[in-house]
């Protein structure tokens, strides 16, 4: 056997595996974006409010999974794992948002005439509801959404966060008090 | 009755409905005459209250059915066509690199063992120019390949591959690929000294490694060097002078050979061309152009030749960037073997993907599409595994069995094939009857050669094996199936 002989034969086997794996892997994510997608989008809707945050934070969630998706493997329980890394780049999101000035500034600003006047309130109210949580620490966020806006029960939430519905409780206590604080403070 | 600092403490718990009925006893009591802890309910039931609002928000299937389109255009680099069923899917991937790589990669193999089959030597000055490429240490050469309506593929375009070489006895060799179309190279790095292969895809940013057994070096080791074979192949027997020309400058003379040997059991015509310096002996120009009767046709142009010229150690060490993912470390797979066992290994691979059939005919392009094919449906049948929401999804390990399952089909028909071309190189009179033999037929001669006694090898539809006369033989052939109606 002559080396080059050898040589195209290994980037063929090469070529081989790295397309086929990079075809069936695609096949499976699309098959995952098809399955959990909405889950993604709907979630990141309910922290955000906006469907192009919403559309953004179901890039990035499934783009970071797709660049890695070497690492993945059968034990990945996806529902889980995507709820929760959506809620963490929704709130990102929100984070971003508060430390845009001008966004913010826009925000507080901004007037809908398309809106009547109650439903225009009640939307800035909402806006400013989701940069306080986008300033909570971590943890706490995650909570906040998980329970108040997903209407996840303490039991639920603590086995997305791996931990006791008690921390939970806690979590969601503190929570609602610096959003109390910050919330109506900023009213 | 609590102190009001207490108070204050549980008025998260109160507003939440969380405190046991006693507690909020005590919280509603303290309200009605605290006005600080009056506001501060009103502060909390002010977040609940929004954030109740926000509730149950849900996208329209549009904004899902828009943001995934994106996504997916995003993953397949711009490729454009989202893969909604599973037509659509099929025809991207017969158009993709996968089929396209793999007929390639199938079709150079093949080419370049055919070279190494040729033997013998009648003309002095062309066993000269053999010789000479022998001597030589490091070589540089281009090579360029076109194929072009290749079954079940687009026919427009052709595809394209250009490879620039180096080679070293001391270092290995390195190998620059490009696919037509392609903006970047894929590099290849053979190094014997490190046993392993490398293929690095820039625009990928990824690489896999493959490591060499002990036995493959062993036989690379016995023999190392390329363009030398491919010259002692071509000074068969059955050529015709070109007389002389000028390429690049240089004076060369030539030789022609359409010797249908070199069509290797996979293309009805053939051409072959080689170019020498008349003033070095060595090769200029090479020139292969293969056609078959379906209308595919293979062209390969090796040129740009450099003899021993000044290689060192950097040139074959590989620059892997440190974000560069490394895709797969695998054992290399062995190269096929080209012999009876190997041979049997094949039918028996085909046997069972063809459903109880062997392939009509031992034709090297034809099976590769038929593997191709199998290919495809296991990857319909994987994507199309039904998985539930709460339930793990198929991933690599999956992907992981199924990419060694494929391989190793490939690798043992390939082994067949490079057999059956052997065997027509060697004039060992093969012939192969999958046309009207299955496996259920124990006692039909499948596939037969010349063995070395003069007696013929005959491999049975049930892949049993036996020595016969050729009287023998006539007799088996004489009661073989009929074949089919279509």
């Amino acid at each position: 056997m002559s080396i080059l002989v050898f040589a195209i034969y290994a980037s063929g086997v090469a070529g081989l595996v790295f397309w086929e794996i990079i075809l069936l892997s695609s096949d499976v994510f699309r098959k995952l974006v098809d399955e959990h997608g909405r889950l993604v989008l709907n979630t990141a809707f309910g922290v955000l409010g906006d469907h192009a945050g919403a559309e953004d934070v179901h890039q990035e969630v499934f783009m970071a999974i797709w660049r890695n998706w070497h690492t993945y493997n059968g034990d990945t329980k996806w529902r889980g794992y995507l709820y929760r890394a959506t809620i963490r780049k929704a709130i990102d999101h929100a984070k971003r948002i508060r430390r845009d000035k001008g966004a913010v500034k826009d925000l507080q600003l901004g007037v809908d005439n398309r809106k009547p006047d109650g439903e225009m309130i009640a939307s800035q109210m909402q806006d400013k509801l989701r940069m306080c949580i986008g300033n909570l620490p971590k943890r706490q966020a995650e909570v906040f959404v998980m329970a108040r806006i997903d209407g996840l029960a303490y039991d639920k939430i603590g086995k997305v966060l791996d931990c006791s519905a008690k921390t939970v409780r806690v979590h969601m206590h503190r929570a609602l008090k610096k959003l109390a604080k910050e919330f109506t403070g900023a009213l | 009755m609590k102190k009001h600092d207490e108070i204050l403490e549980l008025l998260a718990g109160f507003v939440l409905g969380e405190l046991p009925q006693e507690q909020a006893g005590d919280v509603r009591k303290h309200l009605a005459g605290c006005d600080k802890c009056t506001v501060e309910v009103k502060r909390l039931r002010a977040v609940l209250d929004c954030a109740e609002q926000m509730k149950n928000k849900t996208v329209d299937e549009t904004v899902f059915i828009s943001a995934r389109e994106k996504l997916i255009a995003r993953v397949e680099s711009g490729k454009g066509e989202t893969l909604t069923n599973s037509k659509v899917r099929r025809r991207w991937i017969m158009q993709s690199k996968v089929a396209k790589w793999a007929v390639a990669a199938v079709i150079i193999v093949g080419v370049f063992v055919g070279f190494t089959m040729f033997g013998g030597t009648s003309s002095v000055a062309w066993a000269q120019v053999a010789e000479r490429v022998e001597q030589v240490k490091t070589s540089a050469y281009h090579v360029y390949i076109e194929v072009r309506n290749i079954p079940g593929m687009d026919t427009e375009k052709a595809t394209t591959m250009e490879q620039n070489i180096i080679e070293s006895t001391e270092y290995g060799m390195r190998m620059d690929m490009r696919m037509g179309g392609e903006s970047s190279s894929t590099i290849i790095y053979v190094l014997p000294a490190d046993k392993i292969v490398l293929s690095i895809m820039p625009d990928q940013k990824k690489f896999v490694e493959m490591k060499l057994t002990d036995e493959l070096l062993d036989q690379m080791r016995k023999d190392t060097y390329d363009p030398k074979m491919m010259i002692a192949g071509f000074v068969g027997d059955k050529y015709i002078e070109l007389g002389r020309k000028v390429i690049d400058g240089i004076e060369v003379e030539g030789i022609e050979s359409t010797d249908p040997k070199i069509g290797l059991g996979m293309f009805d015509d053939v051409v072959g061309r080689a170019w020498a310096s008349v003033e070095t002996s060595l090769p200029v120009l090479i020139e292969m152009e293969y056609a078959q009767a379906d209308g595919m046709t293979f062209k390969l142009i090796m040129d740009g030749f450099q003899w021993d010229i000044a290689l060192d150690a950097s040139e074959f060490t590989p620059v892997i960037p440190d974000d560069y993912e490394k895709l797969a470390d695998m054992k290399m797979p062995e190269m096929p073997e080209m012999n009876e066992k190997g041979a049997v290994k094949g039918l028996e691979v085909l046997g069972t993907i063809m459903d109880g059939k062997y392939p009509p005919k031992m034709n090297m392009m034809d099976i590769l599409k038929t593997l191709n094919d199998r290919s495809m449906k296991e990857i319909e049948a994987l994507v199309n595994t039904e998985t539930e929401t709460t339930k793990e999804v198929e991933t690599s390990k999956t992907t992981d069995e199924y990419m060694d399952t494929m391989v190793e089909d490939h690798t043992a028909v390939m082994g067949l094939c490079m057999f059956y071309m052997q065997l027509i190189q060697e004039d060992k009179d093969p012939a192969y009857y999958g046309d009207r033999v299955t496996p259920a037929d124990t006692d039909a001669v499948l596939m037969r050669w010349l063995n070395d006694e003069e007696g013929y090898r005959v491999i049975f539809g049930d892949l049993s094996i036996g020595d016969f006369s050729p009287e023998e033989l006539g007799e088996m052939e004489a009661k073989l199936p009929p074949l089919p109606v279509e």
